[in-house]
């Protein structure tokens, strides 16, 4: 605790050393334009910061929600060994393409759709969340113990027992890590399409139009520290999740 | 005669692990391999067990071949899914091999078990909240709970300190007394297999071959310091070391 009260400071020293140095504005004027922000619309685009958080996590919920239920099967399905050496090469080569790039593609396949930007907002999260997800679940389902397998087939284990009784349930608490990965990069993922693939609403959004309304960095910068507020709480809450298993929960009883 | 291990030999690679083993296991005997550490007894097991294939020879049970689902295995390691509390590790292997029976009848079984094993009260705990020796208790309750012909064991007590490992055997021949079955129990303590066994089978180091097959002709529950018991160390002990003196 103490050392996080030092972090604190030396964080808030180290702003106003910048602020003397006419870089930033004041942390107390930050800090104020923040709080009116969460209560009070911005007069630009007519909403609350928290509005602007909302949209913003809606489509991160949509896109991580398409991205979810693509890499979890997926990814338990790489423990069999004929699916992963048919799926790896093409994950290894799609995977390093930023979700950015996808943006000019899902304008085109979205081009349709009754609201195009939203569409590609939420393709461009899906595509940010499932990688990471996807390559977090099936590492850790190829590192399921051979001595588990073993003790399965020893007791007449088909190939689907050993998915459901043993590579699944192992596999949870990685299951989890690769949810709360995939969100991280989902959320950085949508605050950078919403700068691009317009729609407004969102945080992304939100701090595009501070600067270009002529560069208010109060609202700028309070913009970002609610990015970073809910980047820290998802993954925080997720990692609270990780260590609550059964088989860990109980340790102290 | 039940169990015939006859002539089995394997080899990994240039590496000759099994020289034609062969010996007999009577129904509800109890009995012990010993051997050096690496001569194969694991191996010899894993073939017993189906798990590793034999290159030569034949493992037979009444005189057909011994199957996986006639076997049930306790390993090294106590090998509990850290997922499952203790109940439901012993039901594992009911879920496996006994899928007509309904949910509750394999509680049912899996709860006699483990009191049987002295473990009532510890059903809803998990692994990581038991010793090590309660452990292995469940990991013979999962075991024990498919009813198999035959019951493999390899070096299950071998990672448990002196004294817990001196009531396991303790233990073990209790539920042994109550469910005979026909045991296969590998170690390279020479004490635990004079303690334990009917019949101890001395292997050679590699490439191993019976030495020989000691009958141990003593009433239970055994002294370890009678005379008696000393002196069966004593003959499996020379053996053992004869062979690997010679080399």
């Amino acid at each position: 605790m103490k050392q996080k009260i030092y972090s604190a400071l030396l964080f808030v020293f180290l702003w106003y050393l910048l602020y003397f140095l006419n870089v930033l504005p004041a942390f107390h004027v930050v800090v104020i334009t923040f709080l009116m922000l969460v209560v009070k619309a911005e007069p630009v685009l007519g909403k609350t910061l928290l509005q602007h958080a909302a949209s913003s996590l809606l489509r991160v919920l949509a896109g991580a929600i398409v991205a979810f239920s693509l890499s979890i099967p997926l990814g338990i399905l790489m423990w069999f060994s004929r699916i992963y050496n048919l799926l790896h090469p093409a994950i290894e080569v799609l995977r390093p393409i930023p979700p950015l790039a996808w943006i000019p593609l899902s304008y085109i396949l979205f081009a349709s759709f009754p609201n195009p930007t939203v569409f590609a907002q939420i393709f461009i999260v899906a595509v940010g969340a499932f990688f990471p997800s996807f390559v977090t679940i099936s590492d850790y389902v190829r590192g399921v113990p051979q001595e588990f397998i073993e003790l399965a087939k020893v007791f007449g284990a088909k190939s689907f027992d050993l998915l459901t009784k043993i590579v699944l349930p192992y596999s949870l608490p990685g299951i989890i890590t690769g949810v709360r990965v995939g969100l991280g990069v989902g959320w950085m993922s949508i605050i950078a399409a919403e700068m691009i693939a317009t729609s407004g609403s969102g945080l992304g959004y939100f701090i595009l139009v501070m600067y270009e309304v002529g560069g208010r960095m109060p609202e700028i910068i309070a913009g970002m520290a609610m990015i970073g507020l809910i980047g820290y709480s998802m993954n925080t809450l997720l990692f609270k999740l990780e260590e609550r298993f059964p088989w860990r929960l109980k340790s102290g009883t | 005669m039940a169990l015939e291990i006859r002539n089995v030999k394997k080899s990994f690679g240039n590496l000759k692990v099994l020289d034609g083993v062969s010996f007999e296991v009577e129904k509800g005997e109890f009995a012990c391999i010993v051997g050096e550490s690496g001569c194969g007894k694991t191996t010899l097991l894993k073939i017993v067990a189906g798990l590793v294939k034999a290159d030569k020879g034949e493992v037979l049970y009444d005189g057909k071949e011994l199957k996986t689902e006639d076997i049930a295995f306790v390993f090294q390691d106590d090998r509990l899914l850290p997922w499952r509390t203790a109940l439901e590790n012993v039901m594992f292997s009911l879920e496996m091999r006994m899928r007509e029976l309904d949910k509750k009848r394999r509680e049912e079984i899996a709860r006699s078990f483990l009191e049987l094993a002295g473990l009532k009260g510890f059903e809803d705990y998990y692994p990581h909240q038991l010793s090590g020796g309660m452990r292995q208790r469940v990991g013979i309750c999962r075991a024990l709970a498919v009813n198999p012909k035959v019951l493999l064991m390899d070096e299950p007590f071998a990672s448990l300190d002196a004294q817990t490992r001196n009531r396991m055997q303790l233990e073990l021949l209790k539920i042994w007394e109550k469910r005979r079955k026909t045991i296969l129990f590998v170690t390279h303590s020479v004490d635990e297999a004079v303690f334990l066994a009917d019949k101890v089978v001395i292997l050679s180091p590699r490439p191993a071959k019976v030495l020989k097959v000691l009958e141990i002709n003593l009433e239970r529950p055994r002294d370890r310091t009678s005379p008696e018991f000393v002196g069966y160390r004593r003959e499996i002990m020379n053996l053992l070391q004869g062979t690997s003196l010679s080399i």
